[in-house]
């Protein structure tokens, strides 16, 4: 019996309500590790170029890791992954707090949901039963409320993954929200609307059982090792959050301003983590497991954004929601915070297109009259927080704003997609590639489109190291040497995280992929299991990411690529001065790293070596 | 006055890293004139004084303990 998983995963068929549960061969668990490389393997299997990501073929894919509800440092960690109705193509989204954690002490390391219930439902897993529960009265509600509820029906020890009011909506920016006011986000490529678009309002679970692991004091003894380094070098996201670096990010030249056109801003300042941890934190949110803590639990007590409580902004909302729209009211910033997760929608996709819309504004390619009379200009926090409702709402120029940059630019047509920042249809992130030269290749390539999460790289240009792959030092980050082949190892290191669901932030508490490899003997209880097969079932999770987007949705070198404005505009700050990121050089160097062709389709050769020329055999 | 320093191994982007010892400092400084003096840009870093989080404008005290940390941009 093996250590870490629980060995069922629930398949739901939300069309005809019947529950079924699978298990999957060890040999299977060895190749693609869990989480994200089981759910691959899955989406792979079960959707096609035929499925569309709204349709009720379309799979919504839960799934835990095997270190997710034991004590290795943050596993507390699931994954969810669909097709994406943003991208349209293969879209997942990785996210700590509690709920992966409990869904293990229910039993089960994962659910598949797929088809479509004739009316709104919640599932209820509670100790190992299943049951697909009337959701009428959950229906319009935000996902604070939802999870306030079903805990008012089901007990407190309820936890809950939810949509709000938009992912019913089906908008196409629609998160995935979980433990309630602690706000823990599946924000990225808009899975919310494929929950919304089978009638599946939340997923509920309550579990105490225990997961058992391969060697319990052996584990214990390992981590003794691990976890003081790991405190001691995360120090900063414990006692600043992830928005610690914010005015070290505006001086690198690397958070957005003004919709990515621009460098210097000294009102930065004003929106900073230390600003945060001075003003409005409450207390330090750890997910299950962490010793690290860069959560935030904020709470506003006057002014016209009191009542704000909860999750506090992270580094990415700030810079979205922020820089990007010229807004310095960290609790302006606060309050779009709060609604976007009860409305359940991305923060970055949001904030984005706010950001692209304030720029249309200004261009005078929208005025007025679309917006329903809100001026918006640049740093107007009012409008920014208005233009949140109407996407969330569905409402006004919310529609055609929560279709993504990408969409709303084509279907405004003239100067717009000038002005829209996306990969692949996803928006991108508040890292800027001319800051640190790895995210070029990185958002050009990595799956989901735009995503710092999937790229990695720029930890390496941050000061994370990793002496099993030669990285000994911080690497140059305006440099763009042997970047396409640290981006191919970070890529794969993502992937590793993702599957086994280890928090990326570990990376900079020094884990090394040796200490991974201990807690996967402890763990697991694969005592052979080395470094270089850990490296290459990373290796191929990520290639059969690719290959059901180059089979199923026609992706190639044409649409690895960054927005002109990166590619072409230089930031002109004290960071980055005149530098472009020369994305062919390392897009060549990458490509060749992976073995793919210069089409950027993995090779004949690649395939057979990551042993993925059966990929079209099921998984069961 | 004199404050106690300490600044985390870890912070790469400084060359002080790693430094421990005692700073002489006039009476009245700030954090931001401590980080000054030893050379560190203070947005690059936060400060710990007597194991509390503190601020680039936070009082010293002769004999504080300072812990100087690089700071994390971003997950
Ligand atoms: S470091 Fe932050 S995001 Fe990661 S597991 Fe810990 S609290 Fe959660």
């Amino acid at each position: 019996m093996l250590g870490g998983y629980r060995g069922k995963v629930l398949n739901i068929d939300l069309t005809t309500g019947h529950i079924e549960i699978e298990s999957y061969p060890e040999e299977m668990l060895r190749k693609y590790l869990g989480a994200s490389g089981i759910a691959t393997k899955i989406l792979y299997d079960r959707t096609d170029e035929n499925t569309h990501p709204l349709g009720p073929e379309n799979h919504l894919i839960y799934m835990a890791g095997p270190f997710t509800g034991t004590r290795v440092p943050s596993s507390g960690r699931h994954e969810i992954t669909a097709k994406s109705p943003l991208t349209g193509i293969f879209g997942e989204g990785d996210v700590g707090g509690t709920w992966g954690v409990n869904l293990k002490r229910a039993g089960y390391d994962g659910i598949i949901v797929h088809g479509k219930a004739q009316k709104p439902v919640y599932i209820l897993v509670e100790e190992g039963q299943v049951s697909i529960l009337d959701a009428q009265h959950l229906w319009g509600l935000d996902t604070i409320e939802v999870d306030e509820k079903l805990k008012e029906i089901h007990g407190p020890n309820t936890v809950t993954s939810c949509i709000g009011p938009a992912g019913e909506k089906q908008v196409l920016i629609a998160s995935i929200m979980h433990d309630g006011r602690d706000a823990r986000a599946v924000g990225r490529a808009g899975l919310g609307a494929v929950m919304g678009s089978k009638n599946l309002k939340a997923i509920a679970v309550i579990g105490s059982g225990k997961v058992e692991v391969a060697d319990e004091v052996g584990l214990m003894e390992c981590l003794k090792k691990s976890l003081p380094k790991i405190v001691a070098n995360t120090q900063s996201l414990k006692q600043l959050g992830t928005a610690g670096g914010t005015l070290m990010a505006e001086k690198w030249g690397d958070i957005p301003i003004r919709n990515w056109s621009r460098g210097d801003w000294e009102p930065i300042k004003n929106i900073s983590g230390e600003r945060m941890a001075k003003t409005i934190l409450k207390k330090r949110y750890f997910c299950g497991s962490c010793p690290i803590g860069c959560g935030r639990d904020i709470e506003i007590k006057e002014g016209p954004y009191k009542g704000v409580s909860g999750a506090g902004p992270e580094y990415e909302t700030i810079g979205q929601l922020g820089s990007n729209c010229m807004v310095d009211d960290l609790e302006a910033i606060a309050y779009a915070n709060e609604l976007c997760n009860r409305l359940g929608i991305d923060t970055i996709s949001t904030g984005s297109a706010i950001a692209f819309a304030m720029e249309l504004y200004e261009h005078g390619l929208i005025d007025e009259r679309d917006t329903d009379g809100i001026k918006l200009e640049w740093g107007n926090a009012e409008a920014m927080i208005e233009m949140v409702k109407k996407i969330g709402n569905r409402e006004g120029i919310g529609e055609l704003l929560g279709k993504g940059v990408k969409r709303a630019s084509e279907e405004i047509g003239g100067l717009a997609p000038e002005f829209a920042v996306h990969v692949k249809g996803l928006e991108l992130p508040a890292h800027d590639p001319r800051a640190m030269s790895s995210l070029a290749v990185g958002y050009a390539t990595s799956n989901r489109g735009a995503c710092h999460l999937h790229a990695g790289g720029f930890y390496f240009e941050k000061g994370v190291t990793m002496p099993e792959l030669g990285y000994t030092e911080i690497q140059d980050r305006l440099s763009p040497e042997g970047k396409g082949e640290l981006t191919f190892h970070s890529q794969n290191i993502m992937c590793i995280l993702d599957s086994l669901k280890l928090c990326k932030m570990l990376l900079f508490g020094k884990v090394t992929l040796t200490d991974i490899v201990e807690w996967i003997k402890y763990t697991i209880g694969w005592d052979d299991f080395t470094v270089e097969e850990l490296l290459k079932a990373g290796e191929r999770i990520f290639n059969l990411q690719r290959l059901y987007n180059v089979e199923y949705c026609s992706i190639s070198r044409k649409d690895d690529t960054l927005p002109p404005r990166i590619l072409s505009q230089p930031r002109l700050d004290r960071g980055t001065g005149q530098h472009l990121p020369p994305l062919g050089r390392m897009l060549f160097e990458y490509y060749q790293k992976r073995g793919w062709t210069m089409e950027g389709i993995p090779s004949e050769e690649k395939i057979r070596e990551l042993g993925l020329e059966d990929r079209h055999i099921p998984l069961i | 006055m004199l404050v106690e320093v300490k600044v985390h191994s870890s912070f790469i982007h400084s060359p002080m890293a790693g430094f421990k010892g005692k700073k002489a400092i006039v009476p009245g400084s700030r954090g931001e004139d401590l980080v000054k003096i030893l050379g560190i840009d203070k947005d690059y870093c936060f400060l710990m004084i007597n194991g509390k989080l503190a601020y680039m404008d936070s009082l010293l005290k002769d004999g504080d303990k300072v812990e100087i940390y690089p700071v994390i941009i971003g997950g």
